[in-house]
């Protein structure tokens, strides 16, 4: 046999295994790892709306362009249609937001006159124990609250920043802003319930 | 079993990846910012290190040696893969916070030299010995720079939401430790450190020799 | 013959003994940097003397406490240590922590000098890096004074100081009126008269760009430092800032420019050897000084400006070696 022929099965046998050794694993994890994911984000919903109880991702492709468009440089991912006991409850949005060390995933909930009800941070890359403080100093997110109807983003810039941490502390507030526009443009015009 | 045990050793000791040999440096500093993490990461890496250089010392004498680098990349990629979808699955907080880190494992060069420079030419349960004492000797230094980072740049190590350590309150935490910067000089100051046991020991051994 | 002077600069052993001296060269420096000095101690109260006194102390106990641990000669008399402690303490705001101030002295001393090899060994300029090291590492006191602990049993400086003091800096006033509108809310040619004279925000080395400016010419006169440096720095800076549509007047006068220039860049070891080298090296400073102020995260970038060009400063020298002697260069 040619020393070509023999390296070229050598590597296609190397290979195949290494497919095969993978593809049990995955067959082994992915359910797992869709009811981690699927988990992840009703926890994340519930966060910022507890009082909801369910939540329907908006499929509208009309709407989530229009969004999309509205959330400006912040890059949208969902839009979420929350109810309470079968009402409408309001939106949670949820967005991928420039931090200091890449994007910063994060949920906010509005109710339906368009003031925060919540904002959690799903994920993030920010420095542990310097940016991070968006997410240790607790008086940061929960100041969004306080915003008022209809806020647009001058309300959010008066808001307080951390010292120290201020990319990252930014990289909340434009992600908040972003879903109040996402609100005055496209979700105040929204019929609730309407499907 | 003597051989067995100093293989073992050489990986913790005289030549560990991170102090001595120096390579794999890139994750262990961006990792290393919480000893929660420098833990996982480093498991993660003993696990891969260890089985790639079972597989490719087993199957030694089947790799030809023309196309042995990209078939110990598959092997790596493989393990590697395994880690990430296994850690997902089972511990996504941890998997989260990893992120890039993990996958980027496959390109750990501390990975491929033990397959090339030991696994290659060994038997396997010399090459258990090595991965495991490469493993853990990267484990143990990346989780002494992560407790010394976090201690000191945070002021507390907290492990999984609970507070195992707090400094008083009056110590104001130097942030630039969870930085760049702070990794390289945290770490350059374990190299002096073990640079320096390491010639306090050859120069004991070379007292006793010299005494008999 | 202008070549052989280019080659006299830098040129290889054998030299000619001169009187100037390493502590020579150093107390001209302090001797330079004292009217400045004594102005902020004058015009921003007890808190400067406090803060000059304890960088100075500081360095010269690191560098005291060093040569005794390590069994080496001792070094205190060559002055190098109190010029790097005097700097620092010009680079800090005045009411810096007595903690952040000491630990900026450590680290000069001890990290970024004796532990590259002492005087004459470090790559980069010891007092930056000890600044560098609590900007970063405290960004909070930097960002915003803060007025705890150790200063509230002191004498306050007047009224008017002190909330000039505690306030933001001119420079990020100005950043933060660019990044909103991109234009300025304050009449910056206003501001000359201040900055120059008599300036109470910011850091101690900004009190009086004049004083400053008159330290470095008297060093460039007596042949200390070479012109080349702040001139390529401040030329630099003022062009940039011309370009980017900005006052330059202002910006070469207000945050750390004149200090930088004429006494942070121009450090003998961390500053490149060759008058070519020296011009590209200031320009080098001016221009990253300028693109940060402009475009970086934050409003000053004297610090980080410096610091990198002392990283290239090796890499300037070797560009810019003078031609030696003795061989004949090919394909004339």
């Amino acid at each position: 046999m040619p020393k070509s022929i023999r390296l070229v099965i050598a590597v296609l046998v190397a290979c195949v295994s290494a497919a095969l050794g993978l593809s049990l694993t995955y067959a082994a994890t992915a359910p797992r790892i869709a009811e981690q994911d699927r988990l992840a984000e009703e926890r994340s919903l519930q966060a910022v709306m507890p009082d909801a109880d369910d939540f329907e991702k908006v499929a509208d492709a009309a709407l989530l362009e229009a969004a999309a468009a509205a959330a400006g440089p912040t890059d949208l991912k969902d839009v979420y249609l929350a109810s309470e006991a079968g009402a409408h409850a309001g939106w949670a949005i949820k967005l991928a937001s420039r931090g200091y060390g890449g994007p910063m995933q994060l949920v906010i909930g509005l109710d339906t006159s368009g003031s925060v009800t919540g904002v959690s941070i799903l994920s993030m890359n920010e420095t542990p124990g310097l940016g991070t403080k968006v997410l240790t100093e607790s008086w940061f997110i929960e100041q969004f609250v306080t915003l008022p109807a209809g806020f647009d983003d001058a309300d959010v810039r008066a808001l307080d920043s951390i010292s120290g941490s201020t990319r990252s502390a930014n990289g909340v507030r434009n992600g908040v802003a972003a879903a109040g526009r996402v609100y005055a443009a496209v979700l105040s015009g929204e019929e609730g319930g309407a499907q | 079993m003597n051989e067995w045990i100093r293989t073992f050793r050489q990986g913790i000791g005289i030549e560990n990846p991170l102090t001595v040999l120096m390579i794999g440096l890139c994750a262990t500093l961006a990792v290393s910012t919480q000893v929660q993490n420098a833990a996982f990461m480093g498991l993660a890496v003993v696990f891969v290190v260890t089985m790639s250089n079972i597989l490719v010392s087993v199957f030694r004498n089947a790799i030809p040696s023309e196309v042995r680098i990209p078939i110990f990349i598959v092997v790596i990629a493989s393990f590697v893969t395994i880690v990430d979808l296994v850690m997902k699955a089972f511990v996504p907080g941890i998997y989260q916070v990893l992120g890039i880190w993990i996958p980027l494992i496959v390109v750990n060069c501390m990975i491929l030299g033990r397959a090339e420079a030991f696994a290659y030419h060994n038997k396997p349960l010399l090459a258990i010995a090595d991965g495991l004492g490469m493993g853990i000797g990267f484990w143990l230094v990346m989780v002494v720079l992560a407790t010394i980072r976090e201690l000191f740049g945070t002021g507390a190590i907290v492990w999984f939401e609970t507070t195992l350590v707090r400094l008083p309150a009056g110590y104001a935490p130097p942030s630039v430790l969870l930085l760049f910067p702070g990794a390289f000089l945290v770490f350059g100051f374990m190299i002096a450190g073990t640079r320096w046991l390491g010639e306090r020991s050859a120069a004991r051994a070379e007292a006793r020799a010299c005494r008999r | 013959m202008d070549d052989a002077v280019e080659r006299r600069v830098v040129g290889p052993a054998p030299h000619i003994a001169a009187p100037t001296t390493c502590t020579h060269i150093m107390l001209w420096v302090v001797a330079a940097l004292a009217p400045s000095a004594l102005w902020a101690v004058v015009t921003m109260g007890w808190v400067a003397a406090q803060l000059l006194l304890i960088c100075i102390g500081v360095a010269l106990a690191t560098e005291y406490l060093w040569n005794a641990i390590a069994r080496r000669p001792q070094t205190l008399t060559d002055g190098s240590a109190l010029v790097t402690g005097l700097l620092l303490a010009m680079s800090l705001p005045p009411r810096t922590p007595w903690w952040v101030a000491a630990a900026a002295a450590f680290v000069a001393i001890g990290l970024a000098k004796q532990l590259f090899g002492g005087l004459g060994h470090n790559l980069f300029n010891p007092a930056l890096v000890g600044r560098a090291f609590v900007a970063v590492s405290w960004a909070g006191v930097f960002a915003a004074a803060p007025s705890r602990g150790w200063f509230q049993t002191l004498p306050e400086v007047t009224a008017e100081g002190f909330d000039a003091i505690s306030g933001a800096t001119r420079l990020a006033v100005a950043a933060a009126d660019r990044a909103a509108s991109g234009a300025y809310g304050f009449d910056l040619a206003a501001q000359y008269q201040p900055l120059l004279l008599r300036n109470l925000e910011g850091s101690l080395g900004e009190v009086s760009a004049a004083l400053l400016i008159a330290g470095g010419l008297l060093l460039i006169v007596r042949g200390i430092i070479d012109w080349r440096i702040p001139a390529g720095y401040i030329g630099t800076m003022a062009l940039v800032s011309w370009a980017f549509g900005a006052d330059a007047l202002f910006h070469i006068l207000a945050g750390g420019v004149m200090l930088g220039a004429f006494f942070m860049a121009t450090d003998y070891v961390s500053s490149p050897m060759s008058k070519t080298g020296r011009i590209v090296y200031g320009v080098g400073c001016g221009l990253f000084n300028a693109v940060g102020r402009f475009v970086g995260a934050m409003p000053e970038s004297t610090t980080f400006a410096i610091l990198f060009m002392n990283g290239l400063a090796p890499l300037i020298d070797r560009m810019t070696r003078p031609r030696t002697f003795g061989w004949v260069k090919r394909d004339a």
